[in-house]
């Protein structure tokens, strides 16, 4: 049996990871105030927890616990708000491994108006200073990546050309999913690298890029091979999101024997959006690399 | 920001001209202009965050009644992918053009897009009168000194191009 989070001797093993975990939060929080963002607390519990078709929520009464604040944000850019972050929990069921917890912190930041290189480059600048608050390079198991160094930027097209894997925007979904998995550990080996440009069957909420309808504006940062951050030029157009959310809720339906809620009042205000771009950033993830954890419990402050 | 390429930035910019073209021949060409000492100019965009776009020009001996006319070649021009689009390419051309009038280059010559170019000045005109590997709508040139290019002459290519 592996010790209590509060055994004494557990918890000064952990503290070095816990350490970190409070440099890396106070500095995110100022780098975000110092881009004049405000921080927004979207509440936990909601009618629709999300639009993941492989994802599994908290249920109880009726009501979910959010998988993403992303649906809660967005309509609060619709209400006017222009340059918004949240840090907080979210669940997502049934997930747990050295990179997974069910319940974890997520990094979630839109910027009303500004193309999506913008929140590539926070994502970026994010790793960097976490990289700084700890002043060693992100690693994972064996792997070292300079968060410092030039990034790799890569299209998703020519991710999978290096690994002589076919044209990605000729897979389905399931196809797809099998091959980024074997991707994956090349991906952030020694920099960052940015993916970008997915193919329009896993564009999810991200709009189609203006010079080719078959892919949409999409990004994961990965470093260590680890998926540190997702982020998209935002869909803002609501026929088309509720086709996609029509058709991945009927995915999820014939998959698991489940469904979500449409979030109705989140089409609605998707109409009243602007043209924005966001990120969602695993906070626990950018720790542990950032500290050189060993697996996501130790960053945790009450692991499970 | 657009400012000179240094040598700290030469593994970013492999990284930039490698993912805009989608393969290596482009960077390889650059990295061989460099050791061959053909550069005449080589600018890049970055921002805090990365190298984002760069430009080279190289050296382009135009041949004109026994005299050597010091004209450039540009190429490449890239810009990452995800920042196209963006004005970025323009930006370089435009600072790249001037710097190249500055250092007293009687013109430029570039093999490029028809579409593209011609905002920057050049046209198929202009390099009409010159002896090249190449002719047609993409074979584009701008005079910086006026009158240059129209004696015509035989331009000659840094090796590293291979034509």
């Amino acid at each position: 049996m592996t010790a209590r989070f509060w055994d004494k001797a557990a918890h000064a093993n952990r503290q070095p990871f816990l350490q970190a975990r409070v440099a890396i939060l106070r500095a995110v929080r100022a780098w975000f105030e110092a881009e004049q963002f405000t921080e927004v607390e979207p509440a936990a519990l909601v009618t629709s927890p999300g639009a993941e078709v492989h994802v599994e929520a908290f249920e109880s009464h009726g009501h979910y616990l959010h998988t993403s604040p992303e649906f809660a944000m967005k309509k609060l850019l619709a209400a006017g708000e222009r340059k918004i972050f949240s840090l907080g929990k979210v669940w997502r069921r049934g997930e747990a491994g050295p990179l997974h917890a069910s319940e974890f912190t997520m990094l979630e930041w839109y910027r009303a108006e500004a193309p999506y290189r913008h929140v590539m480059n926070d994502c970026v600048a994010i790793a960097r200073l976490a990289a700084a608050a700890t002043a060693n390079p992100l690693r994972w198991r064996q792997r070292r990546c300079d968060a410092h160094a030039q990034p790799e930027y890569l299209t998703v097209r020519q991710a999978f050309a290096r690994a002589g894997l076919e044209d990605p925007t000729k897979l389905s979904h399931d196809q797809f999913s099998a091959e980024i998995v074997k991707l994956e550990p090349m991906l952030g080996a020694s920099a960052l690298t940015l993916v970008n440009e997915y193919p329009i069957s896993e564009a999810a909420l991200a709009q189609r890029t203006r010079h080719d309808p078959e892919v949409a504006e999409r990004f994961e940062m990965y470093a260590c091979g680890v998926e540190l951050a997702n982020g998209f030029g935002e869909l803002t157009d609501p026929v088309e999101q509720r086709a996609r959310l029509t058709a991945d809720m009927a995915e999820k339906q014939s998959r698991y024997g489940k469904t979500w809620p449409i979030d109705e009042d989140f089409l609605a205000a998707l109409a009243h959006m602007p043209p924005a771009s966001g990120a969602a950033l695993g906070f626990d993830r950018l720790v542990m690399l950032a500290s050189g954890a060993r697996a996501i419990d130790d960053v945790l402050w009450t692991p499970p | 920001m657009i400012r000179p390429a240094a040598a700290n930035d030469f593994a970013a910019i492999r990284n930039v001209i490698t993912h805009a073209f989608g393969r290596a021949d482009e960077a390889d060409l650059v990295e061989q202009l460099r050791k061959d000492g053909e550069v005449l100019c080589e600018l890049v965009a970055v921002s805090d965050i990365a190298v984002e776009g760069h430009i080279l020009y190289s050296s382009l001996p135009i041949a004109q009644a026994g005299q050597s006319l010091a004209a450039a070649a540009l190429a490449p021009v890239s810009v990452l992918p995800a920042f196209q689009n963006n004005g970025l390419g323009g930006a370089l051309i435009r600072a790249g053009n001037e710097r190249c009038a500055a250092i007293g280059c009687a013109g430029i010559i570039v093999l490029g897009h028809p579409d593209y170019y011609p905002r920057f000045g050049f046209s198929a005109e202009a390099a009409a009168a010159l002896e090249a590997p190449f002719s047609g709508p993409h074979f584009m040139a701008l005079e910086l000194q006026a009158g240059a290019l129209s004696r015509g002459g035989r331009v000659r290519y840094a090796r590293a191009f291979g034509v």
